[in-house]
């Protein structure tokens, strides 16, 4: 895996960590996640890596915000706002990974 | 290969011919183009010095009165939204990024401790209605802050709504300007019912926008809205101790 594609994700993970995170790691651990999944996964159409990749993290960030607002789901907008954050991660990865 | 050779050179040529056409439009919508604007202005300055001295006086009144018109609307502005910058206890601060999708629940502003903010000040939004509070500054740099409204995921704040403000309870934020809380059934709160913050109660925070029963269950669950979404917030006001 391409090492811009690793520190691009990782950077971006920090710049929402500092800015938004509602909880310690709520941003940089589901983006660890994702990179060594993407890396993990072996399809040669990489499109499904990063498809696997998006699912896994955009799942782990929601159960975390489930567990915040326990016994209540985070509200649609904040569901979409984490679908979207997990989104622009996989996309940039796979983008950076297309090119090589 | 002689038309080959000809159909290279045409090429070439509308690249050229493209790349003075960009060139053109850039010089003529660029910098370039107001220097080469100022530089007539200051000729224009060195030969008639007389009429460039009465047309500054003249933009000089103009701009006075303009600034005295927009002051006093300011002040007009200020007193409708009940806002108290005038006595310095608030100071308003542009929404540099934050709420939508992207930065959901977290605002960053343009105004920091040099401004006297602090961590924890509270912060307001205009309304017509009094003050509406959203929630309190987390983080202070010298020329910046860090907003969190009472709404970021999981955080905790205690409410008050009800018949003279006397239904005390606690709401849990679940993101994207909502709060939600559990209370009995016989708790008489209904949808459109306002909420006020619950450590000081003349501040408004939102309103009951959902309610939620569930058959079975003596409980209720009431979500809170803030009346504003935090995406198309441009300007907040901040509380300075």
């Amino acid at each position: 895996m391409r090492l811009t594609a690793i520190f691009t994700a990782i950077f971006l993970a920090a710049l929402w960590e500092s800015i938004a995170s509602p909880d310690p790691g709520f941003y940089v651990f589901p983006v660890f996640m994702m990179v060594a999944l993407f890396d993990f996964f072996s399809f040669t159409n990489i499109i499904y890596n990063a498809v696997l990749a998006w699912s896994a993290g955009f799942f782990a960030m929601l159960i975390w915000s489930f567990v915040l607002t326990y016994p209540a789901w985070p509200s649609y907008k904040y569901v979409l706002h984490l679908f979207f954050f997990t989104l622009l991660i996989s996309a940039l990865t796979y983008a950076f990974e297309k090119k090589k | 290969m002689i038309f080959h050779q000809i159909k290279k050179n045409n090429t070439f040529a509308f690249f050229w011919i493209l790349l003075a056409v960009i060139s053109g439009v850039l010089v003529f919508f660029t910098p370039v183009r107001r220097a080469f604007e100022g530089g007539a202005v200051r000729v224009s300055d060195s030969i008639l010095p007389e009429r460039t001295q009465k047309a500054d006086s003249e933009n000089s009144l103009l701009l006075m009165a303009r600034i005295s018109d927009l002051t006093e609307e300011n002040e007009r502005l200020r007193g409708s939204l009940r806002m108290k910058n005038a006595d310095g206890s608030t100071v308003p601060a542009k929404v540099v990024v934050g709420g939508g999708f992207m930065y959901s629940d977290v605002l960053m502003l343009d105004e920091g401790s040099d401004s006297g903010i602090e961590e924890g000040s509270l912060v307001f939004f205009g309304a017509a209605q009094g003050p509406e509070i959203l929630g309190k500054i987390s983080e202070t740099g010298n020329n910046w802050s860090k907003a969190v409204p009472f709404s970021v995921v999981g955080q905790k704040t205690v409410l008050r709504s009800g018949k003279d403000k006397s239904i005390v309870f606690e709401a849990v934020g679940v993101g994207g300007g909502e709060m939600r809380t559990e209370l009995p059934s016989e708790v008489e709160l209904k949808v459109g019912d306002i909420v006020w913050w619950g450590e000081g109660s003349s501040y408004v925070l939102g309103m009951i926008g959902r309610a939620e029963s569930h058959s079975g269950s003596q409980l209720r669950e009431f979500y809170i809205k803030i009346p504003v979404s935090l995406g198309n917030l441009r300007e907040v006001m901040i509380s300075r101790p």
